[in-house]
């Protein structure tokens, strides 16, 4: 197992974490790949081939549990639902919001 | 573009998948169970770094972001086909099931390539010759003869430079196995390109390359 970076604790906990971010966030083309337990080394390889031949750059991410994921999606849809007007990001997307746009939306007010 | 891989069930990650903000390519273990090395099990369901690299290109691809050309084996057994509990099964867990050739961004057309590399390094050679050989003769038949006299480039048209023919004939073989390669591919892949191609008046780089080997053969 590799040593645990500083800040991802929380993540690890919730779920799913950024565990190697892809070395040229400039490139046009960008990917994100969920890997989890044994297969994350695949995915590792994969950004490898990724970036090296194909000019992707590609964010790999260990998903810890997902179960954790899934049972925070819910509860937070609950939380969105119990609490009009308010709107509370999942883990997924908080996760993600760095290089992906949030998923939660707040709902049109028209 | 998102690609999750799994050592379970493709329905794992799709558990998640409705608050991804795109669509989530899910690489999973459905199927039989098996017993078998990591790789090869991996290999068999589909889901190591190749076929990670070849679903998020996939993807990049489906958003006509980038153009990748692969070498696939289009009929590798499904890990969820129940022909693979018979014996046979063994021949479907092989390493070399695809192999992605290069990639470049740009318009999103499929381009499986006409002949293997080798049919196109004999067919370029013989392309070289043939263009030497004729331009060689076409000086011979001009410039050189005009040296003796205006009236005899005519007379040195009819009869063409047969001391070069030679050269040309040292080309000749590849020209002939390119040739015959081309027939037997064209013949087993039957040109896989569509009406539409061929009958565009902007076709495709293939159409294109296969025009310049009809040339080829033609020259002959």
């Amino acid at each position: 197992m590799p040593p645990m970076p500083g800040d991802v604790k929380d993540g690890i906990l919730r779920g799913m974490y950024r565990f190697r971010p892809a070395a040229n966030g400039k490139a046009k083309l960008r990917a994100q790949l969920f890997g989890s337990g044994a297969i994350l080394n695949e995915a590792l390889r994969a950004q490898e081939i990724l970036e090296t031949k194909y000019g992707v750059a590609a964010d790999v991410w260990s998903v810890t549990s997902y179960k954790e994921l899934y049972s925070d999606g819910i509860e937070t849809e609950r939380w969105n639902r119990l609490h009009p007007g308010e709107n509370r990001a999942c883990h997924t997307s908080l996760s993600a919001s760095r290089t992906l746009p949030a998923c939660w939306s707040p709902l049109p007010t028209t | 573009m998102l690609v999750a891989a799994s050592d379970y069930l493709k329905t794992l990650p799709n558990m998640i998948s409705k608050w991804m903000p795109r669509r989530l390519a899910s690489l999973g273990t459905d199927g039989f169970g098996r017993s078998e090395g990591r790789a090869s099990l991996r290999d068999f369901f589909e889901v190591d770094s190749r076929f990670i690299t070849l679903a998020t290109l996939h993807e990049l691809s489906s958003t006509g972001k980038s153009n990748a050309r692969f070498s696939i084996k289009p009929s590798k057994t499904s890990a969820s086909t129940p022909r693979n509990l018979t014996r046979s099964s063994r021949s479907a867990v092989r390493t070399d099931s695809f192999r992605i050739l290069s990639v470049a961004n740009g318009a999103l057309t499929s381009d499986p390539g006409l002949l293997p590399a080798w049919a196109r390094v004999c067919g370029w050679l013989f392309l070289i010759g043939q263009t030497l050989f004729i331009s060689r003769i076409v000086y011979e038949s001009t410039v050189l003869t005009c040296v003796d006299g205006p009236q005899m480039v005519g007379f040195s048209m009819a009869h063409g430079g047969h001391s070069f023919f030679l050269l040309g004939l040292l080309f000749l073989p590849f020209g002939a196995f390119f040739f015959l390669v081309a027939l037997v591919f064209g013949a087993v892949k039957r040109l896989r390109f569509s009406l539409r191609e061929w009958c565009s008046w902007q076709p495709s780089w293939s159409v294109f390359r296969f025009y310049l080997c009809l040339t080829a053969c033609g020259s002959i």
